[in-house]
């Protein structure tokens, strides 16, 4: 049971093929890890334990009639609660869709369910993915698996702390501004943020329409590689939706390093980040030259404006994306109010809580009158400087590395009342979304001041992720970073 | 009576949305149809639901540009939609995407003539955005101000709606009911409208101001709403330019407001006084990519044009004379 | 940049949230901390650098006009807070800028 719980993804399609277990067999494994170690984590919003077990039994025969979807056929996972689902509760992590049961699928979602994958559950979530511990959402705080006072990151706190904690194999999460990656990091697993258009994103209740992606979220490399093969490519309910054909990103992944060239950013060279996580990251890019990559200094000069023009542009787009919930149509209502002004103004108040509020009001001031030039219009700019820097660099690299994140998993309660601090922490991340650029976070070790995990980020150009996956899986490989959280 | 040697100056400009035949919706597949029962015409795209995207009808952009085209505009090279951004209970996202400062067709012109001879009227711009869902007032006497609630049907929204916008060119209630005639009928050899004013697929709303002759300001703005044929067009702004006349005669002076047109009492009434600050925060509608038609797709769309009334098809690539038209912009106050 | 307490209320009005005066009071303080740090990038000199408002270098994606299956009017209504006679019922209707 203890093998079921911790093996890859990749590892129990493996196994089912070889018909040492059952699809039946992995999610009752799974369901009862869930009961054991949910209660201390609080990494599920919903569990769908009958479905999964419905689901499985489907699998299983489809499996033996020779008629699995897809290699992953009875794989069991888990989406984070921004994932539309059909039939299941959804709630974006915020009291205003309390109830909400949607008519309609995500896309990733009808994909993986195309695939055979039976779903675990919904995975808590900063309401509306924002914010950076998981301490924003309406139902409670979720805890890092490694720290149970320590914040698992966010805003996809709950799919990475199901995946760490052994509650689900792998999960998908989204990320505006480093929502996955983060995580990931904080958590010891492996987050990876596709290039911006890469997968649909109809069904994936929109934060900031410019910069949202979905990704997944993993304990190995080959496992992200192959859930992002599941439901990458184009989509006809998506018209930011790259139409390319998609490559099969396990393909060479085991190809190696060998005269690559990766940069190191000259701005975050430093002060900044942690000295434990400096320490792990220092020698990660020693082990990255030991592997054949040549290290090169990259220059970034726009960087440093990136989460000015990254905390105006996500707000604004937010303030209009969630315009929508207004107690009409679905989700909450306030009670009492008489005219449409009052009801509709008292049900958000209600409905959101206070980091979604203070975005609304962030975003709708800089889109109103007077203030679009100087505020949005000004961020815009930035972003095409940052996303010339980035272009400057792939000049003369392949990839970027830098931190995942300044400081390993913080405290909870530490940093909520001062959003500013705790947006300062998406600083290695944001400028990748600005330019919708592809990034994955490796894990690269404990970090000695306080062992907790620390991440690696790989970075590389748009539609690059093969050269991105061949570094992270050459990286993971001789690392072989196998801790596992003592829960 | 002839405005032309009056000592008043009427100046009239004409907003007119126009609903488009298509098949189905502007963003979404749910059929566009008059007929059926409430909400039996809406999806998720089209209820604004979390996490769905629009995805633009071709047709309908196809649609846009023959009516640009027809209307002498210049088609743009590069085009977005935006997103208007206010709070209605009958707008499923509480925006409406529409388009702002990149308009898919600009700067055109529709020539009309009738008694008060020939006269050009600039097109500003015609763009494409999404139409409402319709209220029904309930309570009191069925219209908004006195109702207690309302109930809403988003069969309607979504449909694609184009909006044409005249330079305030035309100088009477005359030359404004035979702009909307010519429109009319523009519209319906095109194929791209069922343009029933009295259903709405055509609906005209006009500024009207009155100035003494030489005045350099135009008169206080008086936004005209709910004329639902192009006879009450006519009937509505005689009425309304001879109320704005009369009262710069008894030297009462014009508020800038929206006023009602009642078809039973031929007069207008104030809806609105209150001039509202509008602020709606137009952004590029980062759900959706550029507009950026091909010569080719210009001119195929050109090519298909049918044979109009009162115009030869050369007529239509009749440039209009440079820095004559002015660009107004959609207002941010 | 510092936020006043007129603009809270009238971004408050134009978002539609019925904050308390607490909420107001911390509002103001908390955006006016937030637009002090994205007031480096107002003095930036960007005169000719062109927006981006999207990563993606796409143009004319369109969908074909097909007409697909719509939801029920159950459906449709199913998550509605209030409704009657197959539409959704909002309490009276008044404007409000």
């Amino acid at each position: 049971m203890d093998d079921l719980i911790w093996a890859s993804a990749t590892e129990l399609a493996e196994a089912l093929k070889e018909h040492e277990v059952s699809a039946v067999e992995i999610a009752e494994a799974l369901i009862a890890r869930a009961d054991e170690v949910d209660p201390k984590i609080h990494a599920y919003l919903e569990r769908t334990d009958d479905r999964a077990r419905r689901d499985a039994r489907a699998s299983d025969a489809r499996r033996a009639a020779g008629e699995a979807h897809s290699a992953f056929d009875g794989v069991p996972l888990a989406y984070k609660d921004i994932f539309v689902t059909r039939g299941v509760t959804t709630t974006c992590g915020s009291k205003i869709l309390e109830g909400f049961v949607p008519p309609y699928d995500a896309t990733v979602v009808a994909r993986c369910e195309g695939a055979g994958l039976p779903m675990l559950g919904k995975l808590n979530m900063d309401e509306f993915a924002m914010g950076s511990s998981t301490e924003n959402s309406a139902f409670g705080a979720t805890r890092n698996p490694w720290d149970l006072d320590a914040v698992p990151g966010g805003s996809s706190g709950g799919s990475v702390a199901a995946v760490a904690a052994g509650a689900a194999p792998w999960a998908w999460g989204t990320d505006t501004g480093g929502s996955i990656r983060q995580p990931a990091s904080l958590c010891g697993l492996v987050g990876m943020k596709p290039t911006y258009g890469l997968v649909s994103r109809y069904g994936m209740i929109a934060f900031a329409s410019s910069l949202d992606q979905a990704g997944p979220i993993t304990r190995t490399v080959e496992d992200a590689a192959a859930l992002l093969n599941l439901a990458a490519g184009g989509d006809e309910m998506d018209s930011t939706c790259l139409k390319e054909p998609v490559p099969n990103y396990l393909e060479g992944i085991d190809g190696g390093i060998d005269g690559m060239r990766i940069g190191v950013v000259t701005e975050f060279q430093g002060e900044g980040s942690q000295p434990g996580v400096r320490a792990r990251v220092d020698e990660s890019l020693r082990r990255l030259e030991k592997l054949g990559a040549q290290l090169e200094e990259v220059s970034m000069p726009s960087f440093e404006h990136g989460i000015s023009a990254y905390y105006l542009i996500a707000p604004a787009e937010c303030s209009s994306n969630l315009a929508r919930y207004d107690g009409v149509r679905y989700g909450r209502r306030a009670a009492g109010a008489d005219d449409i002004v009052s009801m509709t103004s008292r049900t958000r108040a209600e409905g959101f809580g206070r980091e979604v509020k203070r975005r609304i009001m962030l975003g709708t001031y800089a889109l109103s009158a007077g203030y679009y030039d100087a505020y949005y219009g000004k961020a815009q700019k930035v972003r095409t400087l940052i996303t010339r820097d980035f272009e400057r660099a792939y000049e003369r690299v392949d990839l970027i590395v830098t931190p995942t994140s300044p400081t390993t998993a913080f405290k909870l309660g530490e940093r909520t009342d001062d959003p500013l601090a705790m947006y300062l922490s998406d600083v290695f991340t944001v400028p990748v979304n600005l330019a919708g650029n592809a990034a994955i976070s490796v894990p690269c070790g404990l970090s000695p001041d306080d062992g907790l995990p620390v991440g690696l980020q790989i970075i590389a150009r748009s539609l690059d992720e093969k050269t991105m996956f061949r570094a992270a899986y050459a990286f993971e490989q001789d690392l072989g970073f196998d801790e596992r959280p003592q829960l | 009576m002839n405005v032309r040697e009056d000592v008043y100056e009427t100046t009239v400009g004409l907003e007119i949305h126009v609903e488009l035949a298509t098949n189905s919706k502007m963003f979404c597949g749910c059929e566009v149809s008059f007929a059926g029962e409430p909400n039996s015409r809406t999806c998720p795209v089209c209820l604004g639901m979390p996490g769905t995207l629009p995805v633009p009808n071709a047709t309908a952009i196809d649609y846009t540009m023959r009516i640009g085209l027809a209307l002498n505009c210049r088609i743009a090279e590069y085009s977005l939609f935006h997103r208007k951004n206010y709070f209605y209970p009958d707008m499923p996202k509480n925006y409406q995407i529409s388009q702002y400062d990149a308009p898919l067709c600009e700067r055109g012109h529709l020539d009309i003539s009738g008694d008060f001879g020939s006269t050009r009227v600039g097109i500003t711009r015609v763009h494409l955005e999404e139409d409402t869902g319709k209220s029904v007032h309930l309570g009191g006497s069925g219209r908004i101000a006195d109702s207690d609630h309302s109930l809403e049907d988003f069969n309607r929204a979504g449909t694609p709606l184009v909006e044409i916008v005249s330079e305030p060119d035309i100088r009477s209630a005359e030359e404004a009911r035979v702009f909307v005639a010519e429109l009319r009928s523009l519209l319906e050899s095109l194929g791209v409208s069922d343009v029933r004013m009295e259903e709405g697929s055509m609906r005209v709303d006009a500024n009207v101001s009155v100035r003494r002759r030489g005045e350099k300001e135009f008169g206080a703005k008086v936004e005209v709403k709910n004329m639902n044929s192009i006879r009450s067009v006519g009937r509505a702004l005689e009425y309304e330019e001879r109320r704005q006349r009369e009262a710069l005669d008894a030297g009462t002076a014009l508020v800038q407001e929206t006023r009602h047109f009642d078809e039973k009492t031929g007069t207008t009434s104030s809806l609105r006084t209150k001039e509202f600050a509008f602020d709606y925060r137009y952004f590029p509608e980062p759900d959706l990519v550029p507009l950026a038609p091909s010569t080719q797709w210009v001119e195929q769309t050109r090519a298909a044009l049918p044979e109009l009334p009162g115009g030869s098809p050369g007529a239509l690539r009749h440039r209009i004379r440079p820095g004559r038209s002015r660009h107004r912009r959609a207002h941010r106050v | 940049m510092s936020l006043d307490r007129a603009a809270v209320d009238h971004v408050a009005r134009l978002a539609r949230l019925d904050l308390t005066d607490a909420e107001r009071e911390r509002m103001q303080k908390e955006l006016t901390d937030i637009l002090a740090h994205a007031e480096k990038i107002q003095n930036l000199d960007l005169g000719p650098v062109p927006p981006t408002s999207h990563a993606l270098a796409l143009s004319n994606v369109l969908r074909p006009d097909e007409a697909r299956p719509s939801l029920s009017p159950e459906e449709a209504l199913a998550n509605a807070p209030d409704a009657q006679d197959g539409r959704f019922r909002v309490p009276r209707i008044i404007e409000d800028a």
